[in-house]
């Protein structure tokens, strides 16, 4: 569903003007109905990689396939094949929820473009406020629109970065219950972040990336067995230190 | 999966387009930009003007008006009683306000007045001469009747021959055609600055950009949406600032004596060409916009980069509006001088169509390397991103 072969950027260092790598040689594999968790601090290399996944950004060596289309080769069908989120992605304020549906769904090619936003407006409890102008809509409000347009296309790949930094408690399990309800949908769900709780939570894979380079992979269980800690917090700091 | 590929490029550029001009035309800051402005503007400059020249006239009431009189052994003296006076010099240089030359032609006075009807004083001194000119016949006629030893004969009619040195259709269609294109070509350049901004670094600043490129939508697509978008907008704000200053302007015109005041020569062919130029300047400047802010990281540092198109081009446009500036083969190369000029030349009816071709052409060409490198920028990966 999403595999990931020895993916690499670097950046040229704004201030030593070195180039050093961001994301250095990753390659991890993610599965259909499953959640895998992207660990590790600010800086670590993650936004880097959920951006080269979703062809934001082009990766300097390596690649990568999303629902089977090569990120090189196919680029668009990578992006007909993944729903992108993260903390850092508005909205349009001066469009309805109900507007802003239908013109992302119209971008993605969703046949009935109008029909879709309807059953989404339902699903995910947003017609009470469907013709509010997103800049008037409560942050709450505003991430179940940012959900419903990460899934308008129906894709079979999430790719959420980071999609609870900065929100309050209920807000977050707005999030949490929307990725648990993408597994039980069968979809593959990567997801940064660097809030161990949720990892421990969701997750039926993690990676910890640390300076570009992921040094631990596996369930969670098969890396309480690698290290000898039993709380995530613990296993990171274990596995980040070690080198 | 119920999503297909997206359509060609023109469905998906027409659905970014249209989501575009609905989102800026609810910001009421552009609407009153692209509306607000010129309904307001011009007519109140209209009222300024109309002020202004009450005001002139007024002073020239009380000003004496300074005649020239020529005309040996007349009795010339009525003419000069105040409040006129006489003086030499020129009319054209505003010397004097006007010259008044008066000779017998048999039993008739032939008279020759030449005045300035675009001065108030001017117009004074004409009214000032043909009040008094009956009294200057009269006497004339007395002195004949005396050399004569008759008595006085019956006024015949004098000949009366008026010429206005600067008729006020032509100088109004000077005035005009000097400065309405170049008035439309500024309002271009500001029009085009808002949605640019908006446009193009507001997807960055408000963090819509990563889910609009990570879209099905093709890059491509996607930006000729956004440029189609500020065209339309650009256009737009044209079409409204020339509206209202032509009902404006119309308004002016019947106020001053009705439409043959505004003798301009406005015939359909040369009008389409100086329009399709006029287009032609509005890509480029839109163009030359959209690369500018792009580099911008906020709406501050946009509408920096953007003023600077705006200054850069308003030096031009008012380049293409001194009034020694003509359509030449060299002025025609000359980005939007050249369409300030080919306008010009079109509402005086004497537009040369190779100059407004060439001007066209290189309009044309400018607007598509501008494109092109527009939208290389804006491919760029961190060009929307941050």
């Amino acid at each position: 569903m999403l595999d990931v072969r020895g993916l690499t950027k670097r950046y040229v260092h704004p201030s030593t003007q070195e180039l050093f790598a961001a994301v250095s040689d990753l390659s991890f594999v993610a599965e259909r109905g499953k959640v895998f968790g992207l660990l590790g601090p600010n800086g670590a290399g993650k936004t880097t990689t959920l951006r080269m996944l979703s062809t934001l950004i082009s990766p300097d060596e390596g690649t990568a396939l999303v629902d089977g289309h090569d990120l090189h080769q196919d680029p668009a069908g990578v992006r007909s094949a993944i729903g992108y989120l993260s903390t850092t992605t508005g909205l349009y304020d001066r469009l309805t929820a109900r507007e802003l549906l239908v013109y992302f769904a119209r971008l993605q090619g969703v046949a009935d473009a109008e029909g879709r936003t309807e059953t989404l407006l339902d699903d995910l409890d947003i017609r009470s406020f469907a013709n509010v102008p997103c800049g008037n809509l409560s942050t709450g409000m505003k991430q179940k629109v940012s959900i419903a347009r990460a899934i308008v296309h129906d894709p079979p790949v999430l790719i959420l970065d980071e999609p609870t930094t900065g929100l309050d408690v209920l807000v977050s399990q707005t999030f949490l219950r929307f990725i648990e309800q993408a597994r039980e949908d069968g979809r593959c769900v990567l997801f940064s972040t660097h809030i161990m709780s949720e990892a421990e939570r969701l997750c039926d894979h993690i990676g910890i990336l640390h300076e570009g380079v992921l040094r631990g992979l596996g369930t969670l269980e098969e890396l309480r067995d690698q290290t000898g800690e039993r709380y995530l917090e613990g296993i990171f700091i274990s596995i980040a230190g070690e080198r | 999966m119920r999503s297909r590929p997206p359509g060609g490029a023109r469905s998906i550029a027409l659905v970014v387009w249209a989501k575009e001009l609905k989102e800026i035309l609810r910001d009421s800051h552009a609407l009153a930009y692209i509306v607000g402005f010129p309904v307001l503007f011009y007519p109140l400059l209209m009222w300024g003007l109309v002020q202004v020249a009450q005001v002139k006239a007024g002073q020239a009431q009380d000003e004496f008006p300074r005649i020239e009189i020529h005309g040996p052994h007349m009795p010339l003296e009525p003419l000069i009683l105040e409040p006129a006076r006489m003086e030499v010099g020129s009319l054209d240089e505003g010397d004097i306000d006007a010259e008044v030359t008066i000779v017998p032609r048999g039993d008739q006075l032939q008279v020759e007045i030449r005045y300035d009807s675009t001065r108030p004083r001017s117009e004074r001194a004409r009214d000032l001469i043909e009040e008094r000119l009956p009294e200057v016949e009269s006497r004339w006629l007395g002195l004949i009747a005396r050399r004569d030893r008759l008595p006085p004969p019956e006024l015949p009619e004098w000949l009366l021959e008026s010429e206005n040195v600067d008729p006020p259709s032509r100088m109004f269609a000077y005035v005009v055609s000097l400065a309405l294109p170049g008035m439309l070509h500024l309002v271009l350049l500001l029009a085009a600055l808002y949605p640019t901004v908006d446009v193009v670094v507001g997807e960055r600043v408000r963090g819509t950009a990563e889910t609009l490129l990570v879209s099905a939508a093709g890059r491509t697509q996607v930006i000729l949406g956004k440029l189609l978008a500020v065209l339309s907008l650009t256009l737009a704000a044209v079409v409204a600032n020339v509206g209202a200053m032509g009902v404006t302007l119309a308004h002016l015109v019947s106020l001053q004596g009705g439409a043959e005041l505004l003798a301009l020569d406005l015939t359909s062919g040369p009008l389409a060409l100086a329009g399709l130029v006029c287009l032609g300047a509005t890509g480029l400047v839109v163009a030359v916009m959209t690369l500018v802010v792009t580099p911008a990281r906020s709406f501050k540092e946009g509408q920096g980069a953007g003023n600077l198109v705006v200054t850069a081009g308003g030096v031009l446009v008012v380049l293409g509006m001194l009034p020694l500036t003509s359509l030449s083969p060299v002025t025609a190369l000359v980005p939007l001088a050249n369409s300030v000029l080919v306008l010009r030349s079109a509402l005086l009816g004497d537009l040369v169509p190779g100059l407004a071709w060439l001007a066209l052409g290189e309009l044309l060409l400018l607007t598509l390397i501008a494109l092109r490198l527009a939208g290389r920028t804006l491919s760029r990966p961190d060009a929307l991103l941050g």
